[in-house]
């Protein structure tokens, strides 16, 4: 597959603070690509630079390998939809959708019957002389991505376009979004702060902390491997216990983490973090265990989410019994993911 | 028809290339080039001639001197015993013990002093009058109270000059008042005297109080009340230590604002008082007009370093005035119901208002509309006529002069306020600077602009050995721009700030260039303010009087409002006002339709 898409040591700062630094992407074409980060890790920044919304201080962002520099956001050829719709308010959603239009009227068949067919793709036929008003969230949501995809945009950009609606809404137009997408075929990078979202809908994902590219993969290999101790706590949740490694007795290493010495699989030597996810901590027996105490038992419906404290240290777990007291939990060598690094 | 089609066609295709040369070339302006635009044009006809009056009092010869402010410092007639105390100082120990010996006698404060003293009692007069009126509109719901809160604005559009010849119409020799009095055989004097003057700043600036305080009581959240009465406080107790608090930073800059309009005042002591009653501002347009500009430049100094000082002061009360809106707004009672003291209050205070605030304005049409005690048309018809009135004036030349004047000054402060609205609701920084820049041509008097204007531009500077000078109509036009364009900027910006980013942004990367986008995306949503903004322009120059009438140098040039000033005070008109009244009710006319867009449109009028 071809690169739609790529930054090459992309820098960008507001006075003194530093936005991006030294970010390098590639998306492939017709991928959903998702940067996924907390508030403030420069996703957002990233994507307006890929619009053209912003400028970059240092690096190369091409479409399709030509460079952009210097391409205003309206020669672009991107789509974007933003995190609180920016719909035009004196414009009907017929005229909101036929906007982009103007400028780049469709090869074949009329402005109406474009914006009518997208009007259906997202489900909003009959509502084209609404005023955007008088919509619902998710209704103008829909209207921003027709909008977006009218002038058949060979990036989509979109900036959280979830955030501002309810979890139940939001769950329906994620899979609609990733319908029209993959009708569409269309190029998309997502910008979400959401990780369960990033996992959810990602063809690949890029995990950006404090300006800076951590780790991009396929969801599932993120989630398994995760390349920094930042990736391991930010993708689902985990337990990570810093600690120093050495050889093993057979094979693997093993890692002192102060309290207690865990064997891990693969080869590790020195400052390591082991990080071990909550749902393959178990009560009972195991190769690597320790004691700790129950502080606090959330019922979460299809089982129990178990805060413990070990020797001072927080401990989550998910168990499908509610233990009490102080409990033996342990977890097998082949679960705990090793991160090189404090 | 095919030829026809294509040729249509083509015209339309050559329209679109016109028209996409148009944004290419608004592209590369961009709004922060107009701004630069504006400020160039304020350099010119604001900076630069207020700059040079202000620079010629502190020059002597070739060398910078302090010698002029401190000779008009020190000169008992503009501020009487403080001259003498700053000439002299040594003696002012016992020039006091000698005032306390003699038994405290009333001492002369000069110039200065007198301007203070009518100031002081002006601002009195407006909080006296415009407190209990934002109470009753505050406290009460009765129907009309949304139009009489309206009102309130008034004091922004209304000619100054309109309300004198109101208040002589009212209140003059042979005026309404006497008319009434008459018939008891009573006869009131009032014409030339502090009273009538301080009842016409009343009338002025009570609203603003009004407004103020009106608008800070509608931002107090009725919970902070609920709160306090439920903490076992009385009604009257929970508003006087909730919601008085809470109206006190907007009473002051009220007070504030008001001291410096009244301080500057011209028109109406100009026209109610004459030299009699000379303020600061008169006897500056007094030198002025006799070309003594040096002496009227430390004059006007002195006066300057007055009015900006305060304003500064009523910027800082501004700023920590609350600007939030309530969650939840006290709720007011009707007006109609039970008898209770604040309702007879209201009432009469309503009755005392219509005759303060109505009285006038209808007197004054009343006078147009009669000739000799009878209706009559005869007063129109002089408007309409080409004949030569007092001093030389064609009052229907004056008629089209000030038409012509307000929209070229709408012209001019439209653009000029839409981009300086533009830049700086975009940067903290630049917004802050210019905030207060776009406060001086408020803070600084009409008459020293027009001095400035009259010597920096129409009697022209001689830059590399080449003279230019500006025409009066054309210095006329821009002094009126100076004076509206930051009324253009209060009611663009708000919309302005309303306008996200994001759907400008959205534009772009739907293929708009950045004028484009402005045109399709944010002109729609900013058109109110900039057409209310134009209202407030148009009217502003209508009734324009202080810098047209030092810069009017020929009857050919004078605008109503200089017009109405000439024949109120020519005595050879004496008794008629009719004429004065007639031109007066036309600038009624025009600034009350100027208060109807102005309203329809929700615009602002906080300077």
């Amino acid at each position: 597959m071809t690169a739609a898409l790529s930054l090459e040591g992309v820098s960008k700062t507001y006075g003194d603070a530093v936005a991006l630094r030294d970010v390098d992407l590639t998306v492939r074409d017709g991928e959903f690509f998702t940067l996924v980060g907390p508030s403030g890790c420069g996703k957002t920044t990233t994507l307006r630079c890929i619009a053209g919304l912003e400028s970059t201080d240092a690096g190369t962002v091409r479409f399709g390998g030509a460079d952009v520099a210097g391409v205003p956001p309206e020669s672009r050829d991107v789509g974007v939809v933003f995190q609180h719709y920016a719909l035009f308010p004196t414009m009907t959603v017929r005229e909101n959708v036929a906007y982009g239009l103007r400028f780049d009227p469709p090869a074949t068949g009329t402005v109406e019957a474009r914006v009518d067919d997208l009007l259906e793709r997202v489900d909003l036929t009959g509502m084209g002389d609404r005023a955007t008003d008088e919509l619902s969230g998710g209704q103008r949501q829909r209207v921003a991505l027709a909008r977006a995809l009218a002038p058949e945009p060979s990036v989509l950009l979109l900036d959280e376009p979830l955030s501002s609606l309810d979890a139940r809404l939001r769950d329906r137009l994620r899979l609609e979004l990733k319908r029209v997408q993959r009708d569409l075929g269309v190029t998309t990078v997502y910008v979400t702060h959401d990780q369960a979202e990033a996992l959810a809908v990602s063809d690949r994902l890029a995990v950006m902390n404090g300006g800076r590219v951590e780790q991009v993969g396929d969801p599932e290999r993120v989630y398994r491997a995760p390349a920094t101790r930042f990736v391991a706590e930010f993708l689902g949740e985990n337990n990570c216990l810093s600690g120093t490694a050495s050889g093993g007795e057979t094979r693997g290493s093993v890692v002192d983490v102060g309290d207690a010495t865990f064997a891990v699989d693969g080869e590790y030597r020195g400052d390591v973090t082991v990080c071990v996810r909550p749902e393959s901590l178990a009560v009972g027996d195991s190769r690597n265990e320790f004691d700790a105490t129950v502080i606090d038992v959330e019922f979460r419906g299809d089982g129990y989410r178990v805060h413990f404290d070990w020797n001072g240290r927080d401990v989550l777990a998910r168990l499908d019994h509610p233990p009490e007291g102080t409990v033996t939990l342990g977890f097998d060598p082949e679960d705990a993911t090793v991160v090189e690094g404090e | 028809m095919g030829g026809q089609v294509g040729t249509s066609r083509r015209a339309a295709l050559d329209g679109d290339a016109l028209l996409a040369r148009l944004y290419v070339l608004a592209d590369a302006v961009g709004a922060r080039g107009a701004f630069l635009g504006t400020l160039a044009l304020l350099l010119v006809v604001f900076y630069f001639p207020v700059g040079a009056v202000l620079a010629t009092a502190i020059t002597r010869g070739a060398g910078l001197s302090v010698a002029p402010v401190w000779e008009t410092l020190t000169d008992r007639f503009y501020f009487g015993v403080l001259a003498g105390v700053l000439s002299d100082p040594q003696s002012a120990p016992g020039a006091l013990l000698g005032w306390a010996s003699a038994g405290f006698p009333v001492v002369s404060t000069g110039l200065f002093g007198f301007t203070a003293y009518l100031a002081v009692l002006g601002t009195a007069g407006a909080v006296v009058v415009g407190l209990p009126g934002a109470f009753v509109l505050a406290r009460y719901e009765f129907p009309g109270r949304t139009l009489v809160r309206s009102l309130t604005v008034v004091p922004f559009v209304l000619p100054a000059i309109m309300v004198a010849v109101g208040f002589t119409a009212m209140f003059g020799t042979h005026g309404a008042l006497n008319a009434v009095v008459g018939l008891v055989g009573l006869h009131v004097d009032v014409a030339f005297t502090v009273p009538l003057v301080v009842a016409a700043l009343t009338f002025y600036n009570a609203p603003l109080v009004t407004r103020f305080v009106v608008a800070a009581a509608e931002t107090v959240d009725a919970r902070t009340v609920e709160t306090a009465r439920s903490l076992g406080a009385p009604r009257w107790r929970a508003v006087l230590d909730v919601v008085v608090p809470q109206l006190v930073p907007s009473v002051l800059a009220a007070v504030l604002l008001v001291f410096v309009f009244d301080f500057m005042a011209f028109p109406i002591v100009l026209a109610l008082g004459g030299l009699r009653l000379a303020t600061v501002e008169v006897w500056l347009y007094h030198l002025a007009t006799r070309l003594r500009l040096s002496q009227a430049a430390s004059l006007a100094v002195l006066e300057a370093a007055i009015t900006l000082g305060l304003t500064y002061v009523y910027l800082r009360y501004e700023r920590t005035g609350g600007a939030g809106t309530a969650a939840a707004t006290v709720e007011r009672v009707p007006l109609r119901g039970g008898l209770t003291a604040g309702r007879v209050l209201a009432v009469v205070y309503a009755v005392l208002a219509v005759v303060l605030f109505v009285g006038p304005l209808a007197s004054m049409v009343a006078e147009s509309l009669t000739r000799g005690g009878v209706l009559s048309g005869a007063n129109y018809g002089f408007l309409l006529a080409q004949q030569l009135g007092a001093g030389g004036t064609r009052p229907a030349l004056a008629v089209r002069n000030s038409l012509l004047f307000a929209v070229g000054a709408v012209v001019l402060a439209v653009p000029m306020g839409a981009s300086v609205a533009a830049v700086t609701s975009r940067d903290g920084r630049v917004h802050r600077v210019t905030g207060a820049l776009l406060m001086a041509p408020l803070a600084v008097s009409g008459v020293v602009l027009g001095i400035g204007l009259l010597q920096g531009l129409v009697f022209g500077v001689t830059l590399f050995g080449v003279h230019v000078s500006v025409a009066g109509p054309l210095a006329i036009v821009a002094a009126h721009a100076v004076v509206g364009y930051p009324f253009v900027v209060r009611n663009v910006a708000p919309l302005l700030a309303r306008v996200s980013d994001d759907v400008r942004d959205a534009a772009r990367t739907l293929g708009a260039g950045p004028a484009r986008a402005f045109r399709d995306v944010t002109l729609p949503l900013v058109a109110p303010g900039l057409v209310a903004g134009a209202a407030f322009a148009f009217a502003i120059s209508v009734g324009e009087f202080n810098a047209t009438v030092v810069l009017a140098r020929s009857p050919g040039q004078y605008t109503m409002p200089v017009a109405l000033e000439r024949y109120l005070v020519t005595p050879s008109l004496g008794p008629a006002l009719g004429p004065a009244a007639a031109m007066g009710t036309v600038l009624l006319v025009v600034t009350a339709a100027s208060f109807v867009i102005v309203e329809r449109l929700g615009g602002r009028w906080e300077p």
